[in-house]
């Protein structure tokens, strides 16, 4: 289903579009538009720009990035012409230029269905969730003190997937439907060790496609049949079935028999594929006898966006809880014995396991779930279930209507879903003559209803298959005659939060009073080491919301979809002439995915060169967790390779190759690396690799550190990926969405989902969370070559700056060429533990009690902090940041030498809460004041007050809770 | 002579204790043939508040440095590797619930029992001195 074949076209030019005057230097600059993107986006002005470079001794930009990057791995090829890269355009006229471009998707009537409907995104949480950046700006709260709003809300969301399917536990998001399709099948087969996998034939094509993709690379063998009809005499090979309900063609069915009865015994997973909505009304997969379950819940309140994004859900009985795959939210207690919301047994999780991750997911898709979750909330159980009854009356309706034309109507109970037998011009008579859009498989079209779909819209279809069949029949008898389903749920969702909030006042407030808790971009700095949280400019996030983005199905005709046939055509082309590489894939839906695919292609490679025993995958040691995680997933081995200084030891890497001449596939590096250093070597190792056969996989979470200046295609690599998310704009979400394509030389064009020798499926549709392709796309547009190219040599500079101020107090673990560092740079806490007993979480906690977010704690190496302040700040908000670091580096010694007391001083007391401070009782052997306003600034600017006090971890994780507390929890 | 035949017999009824540089302890019952094995106070400290403790299934016939299972805290997952071949034969079921035990009293806190494959691999492990010095380095 997935459409792999585009209009041939031109591709816009899109250098045009600056209007010639501007780009004329003929024209005085005066006469020039006064709302170009660059200045807005770069945090500091000209004077402050000066100041910064003295501090650095550099004389200009130019001198700093000759400073820092080794002239060996400069090339500027991407940015010479404007013909493969766009010159700036203002602001407005690129919000116009996005709008035309929205106007060019059509959005004829949908009944496409397959796992995306049309909903009503309830304005007000549109307005106050998908379009505020306290939700959107904020990262994954692994700050938990911090983030208590959007932990909250996840809480939720967790809370409705597991009241509506019955299950026991559910994590707070996965990427799609498809890939949460494939995460089941994974845990069948990590579980019971078993190479086979059933799947249900009416399951929908593109979770069967990923899952056929997933299980050829780890050489699981899939059955693809008819679950009803398969007699399971041989069950005890199968790791797994996976069957859907409602299905593919919209029979909702009863596995009770299947996995009640049949598989009772079997050593298998029981996993069923479900909608949320019909859940409301049909009965749960619990009582179905599933193990795990999986789906998608975008029709709560999620636009499709051509395709995404949207939070697929998964959740699973007890017993699998600890080989979930994704993120558990939970609820612990804080140092004052208050409940606390935090991230539950990471330890499943790449960030720790590595290559024994359940899974290689970071990014989900948080501010989704988050809407979802609102959507429940709002519309409360009464709510959900009259939606799914009024969705479920139209379709029935419209099937009598068809039957009462004399059309054959496919037999079985359906939630939304209506099949017509025999109708093969219908499709196209609906599209011509109707403008409506609906679904075809062979001689059947198949017609998917929503919530956003009307009486009217169902009269509308039956006048025109009037005209189709050439027959009359009443309309307004059939509809008086159907009436809503017997439920056969017993009560849901009786949790206080979702009976309590059905006013739209209290909705906003509610909003309002978790996103306040938070820590967003908002409100400080949040100088996450390689995280990139920069700017996510207003005009980028405003064209998401553009109807003709956000309305249209993924699966909609070519006919109406030019508008982002032109978009992602552009954004493809970009991004290859930012890599310097010949070809992108936009389908993968995250980082991770984006390292997955990757390493698909790689693979894929090796096995059309006859040479599929390659399967080992060199990895150094400071490599990002997800890097093994998503080797291991692509059916790679991996070996570690040592690292020396902050480089990758070359002798290591030779004895390695060595030892894997025939078998090396690949190795993967991240560039500049993640100690934050250009290495010089880099060019040698891609050579070394090369010369043994292999392939080089380069991970471009530091791309924002090369844009301009260097590119992977010229450093040699063969694939990279690209976190859309952190170098070009997409906000982090909370936690996702994300967008990781990937870009590959001309050797692994062929690969690539959707082409030639295509490496197979890695999402629900492709071009997976396509609606937020305009951010990049405005990021291209709106920056222009030297707008781009200017944003990388700030970053280095707010770095370098930010290095320089702090070097005299805390120890920088790594520095490249001239003592300079990139974009980022490591301080070492451990002297400070060992003289001191302040750990970097302490320091972490600290900070905001100063109002700021902490940088990234423990990674890449453990003990330490990485700060990465991006372009985006200003000089002021560094120097801000500067004094608190400052300031806490006296507050340590002060715990050194004995002024403060070792244990109960305000580092290991931090954060402290507004309760805390103001409690007569207080009896910490120093000041409230030295406490809660450390600096002056504090109480100048307005406190930001952490909600609870530090949280304990292990009680969290010990005494596991994912789920709103139940009615009764409340009353007691 | 008579010396000697007690010496043998202290060992025959005695309890062998050794030690892993991976920081696992095993803890060898002549008489009986089984092993307890756990993780070393040192261990327990570095890894922090002890949540899960992920089991092998009983049955499985181990190798020699194979993981026989995982010990989690808040915020690492450590392998406990076999220090010797053999086959597991129980878990602590104790510690499914009270994984907290290893943290607090982790010399005795045995986490699985098994039967040793070849009893002269024992020698090749570490006595307490010596993993004292491994520790204290």
């Amino acid at each position: 289903m997935l459409r792999s074949i585009r209009l041939i076209q031109r591709v816009a030019n899109f250098s045009r579009l600056a209007n010639p005057h501007e780009v004329n230097p003929k024209v005085p600059d005066w006469f020039k538009s006064s709302d170009y993107m660059e200045p807005r986006f770069i945090g500091s002005e000209s004077q402050q720009v000066n100041e910064m470079l003295k501090a650095v001794e550099a004389k200009s930009l130019d001198e700093l990035v000759d400073k820092i990057i080794p002239k060996e791995i400069r090339s500027e090829a991407a940015f010479q012409s404007p013909d493969n890269f766009p010159d700036a355009i203002p602001e407005s006229a690129m919000v116009q230029h996005l709008q035309s471009l929205a106007n060019k998707n059509k959005l004829y009537k949908n009944y496409i269905g397959q796992g995306f409907y049309g909903t009503h995104t309830p304005y007000v949480i549109l307005r106050n969730v998908l379009e505020d950046p306290g939700w959107y700006t904020s990262y994954t709260p692994y700050q938990a003190e911090i983030s208590q709003g959007r932990l909250e809300a996840l809480l939720n969301y967790q809370t409705v997937i597991t009241e509506l399917t019955g299950m026991d536990v559910s994590n707070a998001s996965l990427l799609d439907e498809a890939t949460a399709a494939g995460e089941a099948m994974f845990l069948a087969n990590s579980w019971f060790e078993k190479k086979k996998f059933f799947v249900d034939n009416h399951v929908f094509p593109q979770s069967i496609d990923h899952i056929k993709t997933k299980a050829y690379y780890l050489g699981i063998d899939i059955v693809v049949g008819d679950a009803k009809t398969y007699d399971f005499k041989d069950a005890d090979q199968y790791c797994g079935v996976l069957v859907q309900s409602p299905d593919n063609l919209g029979e909702v069915h009863d596995w009770s028999d299947l996995f009640k009865h049949t598989l009772k015994d079997a050593k298998l997973l029981k996993v069923i594929g479900t909608d949320l909505l019909s859940l409301a009304i049909n009965k749960t997969p619990k009582d179905q006898g599933a193990n795990v379950t999986y789906g998608n819940s975008q029709r709560f309140g999620v636009p499709m966006g051509f395709g995404g994004p949207h939070a697929a859900f998964f959740a699973v009985e007890d017993e699998f809880k600890r080989k979930m795959p994704g993120r558990i939210i939970g609820i612990s207690k804080d140092a004052n014995g208050k409940s606390a919301y935090r991230m539950s047994l990471q330890t499943r999780e790449q960030h720790i396991r590595r290559e024994k991750a359940t899974s290689n997911i970071c990014t989900a898709q948080a501010l989704l779930a988050n809407m979802a979750g609102f959507y429940a909330t709002y519309h409360g159980p009464q709510g959900l279930q009259k939606i799914a009854n009024r969705v479920n009356c139209l379709a029935r309706s419209f099937a009598k209507l068809a039957k009462s034309l004399g059309l054959v109507v496919k037999e079985g109970r359906i939630f939304d879903t209506v099949v017509l037998h025999n109708t093969e011009t219908l499709q196209e008579y609906l599209h011509y003559n109707a403008q409506t859009n609906v679904r075809k498989i062979g001689q059947d079209t198949i017609f998917s209803f929503d919530e956003t779909h009307t009486v009217q819209d169902v009269e509308d279809l039956f006048n025109h298959l009037q005209h189709y069949t050439k027959k009359k029949a009443d309309f307004m008898s059939v509809i008086q005659k159907v009436i809503p389903y017997k439920s056969e749920r017993a009560p849901f969702l009786q949790q206080k939060v979702f009976n309590s909030l059905h006013s739209e006042t209290e909705m906003l407030r509610y909003i309002n009073y978790l996103r306040q808790k938070d820590v967003s971009l908002t409100k400080s700095m949040i100088s996450l080491g390689s995280c990139t949280m920069k700017l996510n400019p207003t005009s980028f996030m405003l064209p998401v919301s553009f109807q003709g983005f956000s309305q249209l199905h993924p699966f909609s005709p070519l006919s109406c979809t030019q508008g982002y046939q032109e978009l992602t055509e552009n954004v493809e082309k970009w991004l290859c002439d930012i890599t310097q590489l010949e070809a992108v894939s936009l389908m993968p839906n995250s980082g991770a995915q984006g390292e997955y695919t990757g390493l698909l292609c790689i693979r894929k490679y090796h096995i059309m060169n006859g040479q599929k025993d390659r399967n080992i995958c060199l990895i150094p040691i400071s490599a990002h967790g997800t890097n093994p995680a998503s080797a291991v997933l692509a059916g790679l081995t991996v070996v570690p390779v040592n690292v020396v200084d902050g480089y990758v030891d070359l002798n290591d890497l030779n004895k390695k190759i060595k030892e894997n001449e025939k078998s090396l596939a690949c190795i993967m590096i991240t560039y500049p690396s993640t100690y934050g250093v250009y290495e010089d070597q880099t060019k040698k190792i891609i050579q070394l690799i090369h010369e043994h056969g292999g392939l080089v996989y380069m991970d471009g979470a530091n791309m924002n550190a090369q844009v301009g200046y260097t590119s992977p295609g010229y450093l040699g690599a063969d694939v990279c990926h690209l976190n859309l998310h952190k170098t070009f704009s997409i906000p982090h979400g909370g936690g996702g969405p994300g967008l990781g394509p990937i870009a590959v030389n001309k050797k692994l064009a062929p690969y690539l989902p959707g082409r030639e020798h295509s490496l197979g499926s890695v999402a629900s549709s492709l071009f997976s969370s396509a609606s937020i392709l305009p951010i990049p796309y405005s990021y291209f547009g709106q920056l222009g070559r030297q707008g781009a190219k200017k944003c990388t040599a700030m970053a280095m500079l707010n770095a370098n700056y930010l290095m320089k101020s702090l070097k005299d107090d805390y120890k920088v673990l790594f520095t490249g060429q001239n003592g300079m560092c990139a974009h980022e740079f490591i301080i070492d806490i451990r002297p400070i533990k060992q003289e001191s007993g302040i750990t970097e979480e302490d320091i972490a906690k600290r900070l905001m009690d100063y109002g700021f977010h902490a940088p990234t704690m423990s990674f890449p190496v453990p003990g330490t902090l990485m700060i990465e302040p991006t372009e985006s700040e200003s000089k002021s908000e560094l120097d801000r940041f500067i004094e608190a670091m400052k300031n806490i580096k006296l507050e340590i010694e002060k715990v050194k030498n004995g002024q403060y007391d070792k244990n109960d001083n305000p580092l290991k007391n931090a954060p402290h809460t507004q309760d805390q401070v103001i409690n007569s009782g207080w009896s910490h052997k120093y000041s409230r004041e030295e406490a809660a306003f450390p600096l002056p600034y504090v109480l100048q600017r307005g406190k930001v007050w952490p909600t609870v006090s530090r949280i304990n971890n292990a009680f969290g994780d010990r005494n596991l809770i994912c789920q709103c507390p139940s009615v009764s929890d409340y009353q007691q | 002579m008579y010396m000697r035949s007690i010496f043998k017999l202290r060992q025959a009824f005695s309890v062998l204790t050794k030690y892993t540089k991976d920081h696992e302890w095993i803890k060898y019952d002549t008489q009986s043939k089984i092993a307890k094995i756990g993780i070393t106070d040192y261990a327990q400290k570095e890894l922090g508040d002890i949540v899960h403790v992920d089991f092998q299934k009983v049955g499985l016939v181990f190798k020699t440095h194979q993981s026989l299972g995982a010990i989690e805290s808040v915020k690492v997952a450590a392998d406990i590797y076999a220090p010797v071949a053999g086959e597991i034969v129980g878990i602590n079921e104790d510690l499914k619930d009270s994984p907290n035990l290893i943290n607090e009293k982790a010399e005795e806190t045995w986490i699985l029992q098994a039967k040793v494959q070849n009893e002269s691999e024992l020698d090749t492990l570490l006595d307490k001195q010596s993993y004292d010095k491994i520790i204290n380095k």
